[in-house]
Order: structure tokens, then sequence, then C-alpha cells
């Protein structure tokens, strides 16, 4: 009789065991269902801008993370055959009328001459300089996994900001905003 | 009867080995001097992960992106940089999503031991309950 209320007792804490084991794993699931799966990145604000070397857009001279010293830095990362970044640059047009001093620098990631020459042509250019990025290396120095992106520089090349894809309001004026913030640091 | 299902193994063996044809086109694409530097290479891209198609290695991805860490990872190569080095460089930029071999380190233990640790487990239930039916 008292062996069979022991046994009770067991198989009572087994099965809560087993319960909190269960639930401990549909909490842990729960958790991992939520979060983003996909790629997030690594070089991000308050990170300086690796070293890279592109060939210019305009001049064929060499252009290294030094041309971002001493000026607030607007990077766009685009293509001509990227769809989304059509969407971006009127509005880095926009940034470049709001701000005419405001240093932009472009990378056409794995494009070609012409196309460039022609989107510039058609659509206006508001880059104070374009990296000729063919083959996609300079891209791949500044760790962007999909086009456009947009990056915020300081005077010392630390990063403020970086936008991965299409600029929304919301983000557009969230560059804004530090652009002024940090215009008068430089 | 026996020669047509013969032919048909034969076929299907060969179609089978298309695929492995397939996976190797991409390699032709970057002429190595040294045999030892073109099997680094694929070895090296048969462990990174596609940064925006996340269930294809670097070798297999038609992905641009993934074009681009292909030439990257071939011009370091070619100028003898070591393995450790170039994923150095990848995972400074990409993090450890990039590689299919997370590093073992105490964020990763769970990970790694995770499995052993179920299967100590499994095996004390099934020795258990092998023990206890003898008795």
């Amino acid at each position: 009789m008292g062996q069979g209320i022991k046994e009770d007792d067991m198989t009572h804490v087994k099965r809560l065991v087993i319960l909190l084991l269960f639930a401990a794993i549909v909490i842990f699931l729960g958790i991992c269902l939520k979060q983003n799966p996909s790629y997030s990145p690594v070089i991000d604000s308050q990170n300086r801008v690796p070293a890279f070397s592109g060939e210019s857009f305009f001049d064929r001279g060499e252009i290294t993370q030094k041309r971002l010293l001493n000026h607030l830095t607007l990077i766009h990362v685009f293509a001509t055959w990227c769809e989304a970044c059509q969407y971006d640059h009127p509005i880095i047009m926009q940034l470049h009328k709001r701000f005419p001093t405001l240093y932009i620098l472009g990378i056409a990631f794995q494009d070609t001459r012409p196309s460039v020459k022609q989107w510039l042509k058609n659509n206006g250019n508001p880059y104070n300089a374009i990296i000729d990025d063919s083959d996609g290396s300079v891209g791949v120095a500044l760790g962007i996994s999909i086009t456009p992106d947009t990056f915020l520089v300081d005077a010392n090349g630390y990063i403020i900001s970086k936008k991965i894809g299409n600029l929304s309001s919301k983000t557009t004026a969230e560059l804004m905003s530090d652009i002024i913030r940090f215009r008068s640091h430089s | 009867m026996h020669q047509y299902k013969m032919r048909q193994k034969v076929i299907i063996i060969l179609v089978l080995c298309l695929g492995c044809a397939v996976n190797s086109f991409a390699i032709e694409l970057y002429p190595f001097k040294k045999d030892s530097e073109k099997k680094r290479f694929q070895h090296l891209l048969q462990n990174l992960r596609c940064l925006v198609c996340e269930n294809q290695s670097l070798l297999d991805s038609q992905a641009k992106i993934a074009g681009s860490l292909r030439t990257v990872i071939f011009d370091k190569i070619k100028q003898g940089e070591s393995n450790q080095k170039i994923l150095q460089y990848l995972e400074r930029r990409y993090g450890d999503f990039i590689s299919y071999t997370p590093k073992l380190e105490p964020r990763t233990y769970f990970l790694w031991f995770m499995p052993f640790v179920g299967l100590l487990i499994g095996l004390s239930f099934v020795f258990k309950r092998a023990y206890l039916k003898r008795i």
C-alpha cells in the first residue's frame, strides 16, 4: 500500500518533468519563430567603414576609404539593373538639392559604364563621385548583400547610420535629421 | 527484357551525373594555374552560405552578390591569402551567418554539444529500460 503511493508520486513527478520539458521546447521554438531568420548586417552604425578601393566612374582614378575623410559622406550603393534602385534615385536627388554641400559617393554595383552613363543622363546626377564597381568587390568590402544600400559616414570614416534596401519616408527623414545633426560637427 | 532494364539503369545514372556537371560549371569560369588553388576555392565556396538564398552555398548560387563574393575569394586565393584570412575577411563583414560551420566558442556550445547531450539522455533511457526489464 505504502509502496503504491510512492510509485504514484514518482509517476506524477515524471509527468510534471515531461510536461515542463515540453513547455520549455514549445517556448524556445516559439521565440525562434519570432526571430528574423535572414542575414543581419555586421557592419553597422558605430563601426568604421572597412578599407575599399575602386575605379572612379568619372576620371578612372582610384577611390579608397580615404575619400570619406574630413567631410560628412552619403554612400549609396545602386545598380541600373536593380528595379528597386530606381525608386531611391529621386530621393538621393532630393537629398543632394536639400544639402548641396553633402558629399555623395555612388557605388555602381555590378554595372557597366554605358548603362550608368545612360541612367545619369535620364535621371540626373546627384553624385560627387561614383565607383565603377563592375565586379562587385567594393560592395563585398562594404558587406552588402542586397541593393540599394545607403550609409551616412562621419568625417572620421565612422558609420552614423546604414539603411538596407529601399529608403522609406521614415528612413529618409531619419537620414535627414542625422545629416543636419552631424553637418555642424564637421 | 534484362538488357532493357540494364540500359534504363545506365540512362538514369548518366542523367544523375548531369546534375553534378551543373555544379562544376561555375568553377570553370575561374581559371587557376594550380590544381591545389582550385580545390581550395571549391572547398571554400562549398562551406560558405549565399546571403540572399539561404539554402544554397556560394558554389551553387546564381545570385548577383554570390558572383561578387566568388570573384573576391578568387582574387584573394590568387594573391596567396590563406583560407583562415579569407574567412576572417568575410566573417568581419557578414558574420557567422556566412559560414556553414560555426566557430566553436562559448556562444555556440549549445549548438555544438546539444546533439551529443540528447544522445546521452536517450541512451540512458534505453539502458535504464533494458536494465529494469532484466530484473
